[in-house]
């Protein structure tokens, strides 16, 4: 029986032209899907050198006939299609029969095969675009494709390749997703023979997740359950206790394939509406099933993005789906922010009444004491405290909880509370020149990894070291922290190097320099007076002065400003006066 | 309903009250404290992790009901303190409220949509007097962490051990443990991790007269009652670490320190110290601690007390805000500080009742 049939050439056409392989991370996601196309039950992946001297990925599928493994290196080679439609009902991973002659092209790969039943199985090469012939050989059944020198031939490439720990971490993310969406297969990732994870197969989504997530995650899951015609969305929402600060946490999956989508992205933003802090981003596990015949999963050559035929149903679904699951859930305590307009107009009207009072502070709730407090209470509580009684000199006043109107003597200035805060904090610690003092830990602080962070941390820990950080390795996927930078202390350690790990992980670059600006980025973000926050007149005085004294430096993780000028001159333009 | 009350018990009930009013929540109804008179008039406000209920005591009962009370603008009433009573009425489309010439009336909103305070009846609960009690809880607050994302660091470890009481808090860089002798509930088991907001309100609620207090637990909430006001609060959740360990006890270099004099000397040397490098060095020789800090812009300071210390010359470092907190929160005359080296943890205390561990900086 033979499988593979050479592409028509109208399908070759309408299938868009693009690279397949980038880097190591890409070979492994071709590989992985074909196995998972063959129908294997477990996969094992061997890495060695971030994937730069070999990829080798074993699989326990139907494996293929000696005709097919003699196709298999050809160019638009693939069994998965057959006729120009067939292309708009895709529902294999692979359909453009060009992943195995790409990788062939550019590394010396070798195809070891047994088809299922078969007692002797065959094996094929190719070496830098070489094909070789197909020989029997004694073979398990299944398929291990084994790729080895990647890039050799193709010497710029080579030398783009990130760092051992960078490829790995992005290999292991690659599988993670694939994991995700695949429940039913086992795998296991080894890197340079070391475990990075393994596993079980059969366990179901939130036991997948828990193998492969943090236990904070685990512990934050809610079920989200959606149908409507033609459409169904489930999985798992994280409860807004748990956090990132980009959207790397949030798995998206359509008929079973990962995607990235703006559209969703901001229907997951819509759900959590209200929930979040600004800056944070919730982490989600959301599996969209759908009509293939719906979608157009051809836009992009590596196929993480789609086109919806009708975008509106998809993204309504995802938000009342996850909406409803987060309403449900138990989330009192963990509700960070409410920015309902009402509240907002209420807002609004406190913050000017007091501007034009400026002699008494309005607060949303009278919190002052009528009875002396004595408990000396933190930041919190500084509803709680006294306000100042001294009015302040300046105008200014707070709008929408998250800006500061200033008067001054050349117009207005207009101020990004959390912005300008945030400014102000990274200033002073990247101005602070070492040593400086590190504050010992009374108990060590451990914290758990995912799975696809913890194999990049090696190369991670030094730059910690050099920051102060007291930090070892404490058994599997596991660090423990013993001392902290002071500068840092007033930060939650777990989630402070947590996040770094992440960030330092993806970057390029990671060394001492770029790991101090994430470090201190980070804290001068938690440490900032976020958006939303109800500032004392006391509050927003101390902010303007700090941001008077000190010549900030250009800081923008946001890439937005801090603070915008209007003069009187541009005022009266705007209102036709010259 | 109709009643009329006594506007300073209510001035004084509601500071109380509003601590449990949410700043903000997708529930409005519980910008509201909810007023209802039966045979005594009833103030209850929550925000669903606290709830708080109070007795009225001076109120006169015309008509029995429920109505609902915005938190904030009896604030703004109360704070112009413009009477000695003032008069509350449910209306057909909400509240009245009056005294003398002046009226207001407040939108309607459904009393009924307040969610019920829990019922206290059948819970096992013990009695600790109100001073020691506001002692202990202020004595520890102070350490807990205010910022951690592991939440069971934001709170009060309150526990009831034979006829020892303890509280203790941390911020996982010291640790407070204040204790007193307890002879009510005898026999019974109490723990309670209690969220610093709770914390806060018991606080408020003793300053209201009263002698005692009475607190129970179960798996989730704190009990917590006194002659007029009940309050109710959500427990964390998590794993408070095992402070019995963290403790030392007990080091061989000793020295016993006037509480004020030290704490006079670590605020001057404090005044030399930057935001960056809160540090200050103490050197210890014998009848000498020596208290050093300097900083790049904010230049030195060398402050020596005398002190009666027998050991070997020794130097540690400490962020000396902690060691100021300590001396807050303490009357006694002097306390007593046990080191070991320069990396371990300081022990700090004022006879049995109150230990304060401090963990030390390392300067290079
Ligand atoms: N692990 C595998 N097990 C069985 N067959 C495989 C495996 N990998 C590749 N093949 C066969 O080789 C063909 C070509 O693979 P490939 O070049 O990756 O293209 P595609 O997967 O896009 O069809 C596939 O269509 C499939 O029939």
């Amino acid at each position: 029986m033979q499988k593979i049939v050479e592409l028509d050439q109208s399908i070759v056409n309408k299938i868009a032209a693009g690279e397949v392989i980038e880097r190591p991370a890409s070979v492994v996601k071709e590989l992985v899907e074909n196995a998972i196309d063959a129908e294997a039950t477990r996969i094992e992946i061997d890495v060695e050198e971030g994937g730069r001297k070999r990829i080798q990925v074993t699989d326990t599928g139907y494996g293929m006939v000696d005709a097919d493994v003699g196709a298999a290196f050809k160019s638009h080679a693939t069994s998965k299609l057959k006729t120009p439609e067939d292309l708009f009902h895709i529902t294999t991973l692979g359909f453009r029969g060009e992943a195995l002659p790409s990788i062939g092209a550019v590394s010396r790969a070798r195809i070891t095969t047994c088809y299922r039943g078969n007692e002797i199985g065959a094996r094929i090469s190719m070496d830098g675009g070489v094909t070789g012939p197909v020989e029997s050989t004694g073979a398990p059944e299944g398929t291990c494709v084994d790729v080895q020198d990647l890039f050799f031939n193709t010497p710029v490439r080579r030398k783009f390749m990130k760092s051992p720990a960078a490829e790995i971490k992005a290999i292991a993310d690659v599988v993670t997703r694939i994991a995700l969406a695949h429940c039913h297969i086992a795998f296991l990732l080894r890197h340079n023979g070391r475990r990075v994870f393994s596993l079980e197969a059969g366990g179901g989504l939130a036991i997948r997740i828990g193998e492969l997530f943090e236990p904070e995650v685990r512990e934050a899951l809610v079920p989200v359950d959606f149908h409507a015609e033609g459409l169904s969305i489930s999985g798992y929402a994280v409860k807004p206790s748990v956090t990132r600060q980009n959207t790397t946490g949030q798995y998206v999956f359509l008929n079973s394939r990962f995607i990235r989508d703006r559209g969703i992205t901001s229907a997951i933003r819509k759900a959590y509406e209200g929930f979040l802090m600004t800056g944070r981003y919730p982490m989600i596990f959301l599996f969209a099933d759908m009509d293939p015949a719906a979608v157009d999963v051809n836009v992009h050559p590596t196929k993480v993005e789609v086109r919806f035929k009708e975008p509106g149903a998809v993204f309504g679904g995802v938000v009342r789906g996850v909406r409803a699951a987060l309403e449900s859930a138990d989330l009192v305590g963990t509700v960070a922010l409410d920015r309902s307009s009402v509240h907002r107009e209420a807002a609004i009207k406190d913050a000017v009444g007091q501007f034009l009072s400026q002699a008494e502070p309005a607060s949303h709730t009278d919190r002052r004491p009528l009875v002396t407090p004595s408990l000396a209470l933190p930041r919190q509580f500084a509803d709680a405290a006294p306000a100042p009684v001294d009015a302040p000199p300046l105008k200014f006043m707070q709008v929408h909880e998250q800006y500061i109107v200033v008067e001054t003597p050349a117009g207005i200035r207009l101020i990004d509370q959390h912005a300008l805060h945030e400014k102000i904090h990274y200033t002073r610690l990247m101005r602070s020149e070492g040593p400086l003092p590190v504050q010992r830990l009374l108990v060590p602080v451990t914290l758990e990894l995912s799975a696809a962070d913890w194999s990049g941390v090696e190369g991670v820990l030094e730059i910690f070291r050099a920051e102060g950080f007291e930090i070892e390795e404490f058994g599997a996927r596991t660090l423990a922290v013993y001392a902290v930078p002071q500068l840092l202390a007033a930060a939650d350690v777990a989630e402070l190097v947590t996040e770094a790990i992440g960030v330092l992980g993806e970057s390029k670059k990671a060394n001492v320099a770029s790991a101090r600006h994430e470090l201190y980025a980070m804290v001068a973000c938690k440490a900032a007076i976020k958006a939303g926050m109800r500032l004392s007149p006391g509050e927003i005085e101390a902010l303007l002065e700090q941001h008077e004294a000190g010549d900030l430096l250009d800081f923008c993780p946001h890439g937005r400003p801090a603070v915008l000028d209007l003069s009187i001159e541009q005022l009266d333009k705007q209102f036709g006066r010259i | 309903m109709k009643i009329k009350m006594s506007l300073a018990e209510l001035s004084a009930a509601w500071g109380v009250l509003t601590t449990a009013v949410p700043q903000r929540s997708p529930r409005p109804v519980l910008s509201n404290i909810k007023i209802r008179s039966a045979e005594q008039v009833e103030l209850s406000a929550t925000d669903l992790d606290i709830g708080i209920r109070y007795v009225f005591e001076e109120a006169q009962i015309e008509d029995q009901g429920e109505i609902l009370v915005n938190a904030e603008k009896m604030s703004r009433i109360l704070r112009e303190n413009p009477s000695d009573s003032i008069e509350m009425e449910g209306t057909e489309n909400g509240t009245r409220l009056s005294y003398g010439s002046d009226e207001f009336h407040l939108p309607g909103e459904d009393p009924s949509h307040f969610p019920a305070s829990p019922e206290f009846k059948g819970k096992k609960m013990f009695e600790i007097d109100k001073g020691v009690f506001q002692t202990l809880i202020r004595q520890t607050a102070f350490s807990a962490a205010h910022e951690e994302t592991r939440y069971a660091l934001n709170g009060v470890l309150l526990e009831l051990s034979g006829t020892e009481f303890k509280a203790v808090a941390t911020d996982g860089k010291r640790l407070t443990l204040a204790r007193t002798k307890c002879k009510g509930g005898k026999g019974m088991e109490f723990k309670a991790l209690v969220p610093l907001k709770g914390i806060q309100a018991l606080d408020k609620i003793l300053s209201l007269d009263d002698v005692s207090i009475e607190l129970g637990a179960d798996d989730g909430n704190l009990y917590a009652k006194t002659k007029r006001a009940e309050v109710i609060c959500r427990l964390l959740e998590g794993n408070f670490p095992e402070y019995e360990e963290v403790i030392p006890k007990g080091y061989e270099n000793r020295v016993k320190l006037n509480r004020q004099v030290l704490a006079s000397k670590l605020r001057l040397a404090d005044a030399f110290t930057t935001e960056e490098t809160k540090a200050v060095k103490m050197h210890f020789e014998k009848g000498n601690l020596t208290i050093t800090a300097q900083g790049p812009e904010s230049g030195e300071a060398r402050v020596v007390m005398a002190v009666e210390y027998e050991g070997a010359p020794m130097d540690i470092a400490f962020n000396p805000q902690y060691f100021l907190d300590g001396m807050k929160v303490l009357t006694d005359e002097s306390v007593l500080l046990e080191i070991q080296d320069a990396n371990a943890s300081a022990k700090l205390t004022a006879g049995e009742a109150f230990t304060y561990v401090i963990m030390p900086l390392s300067l290079d």
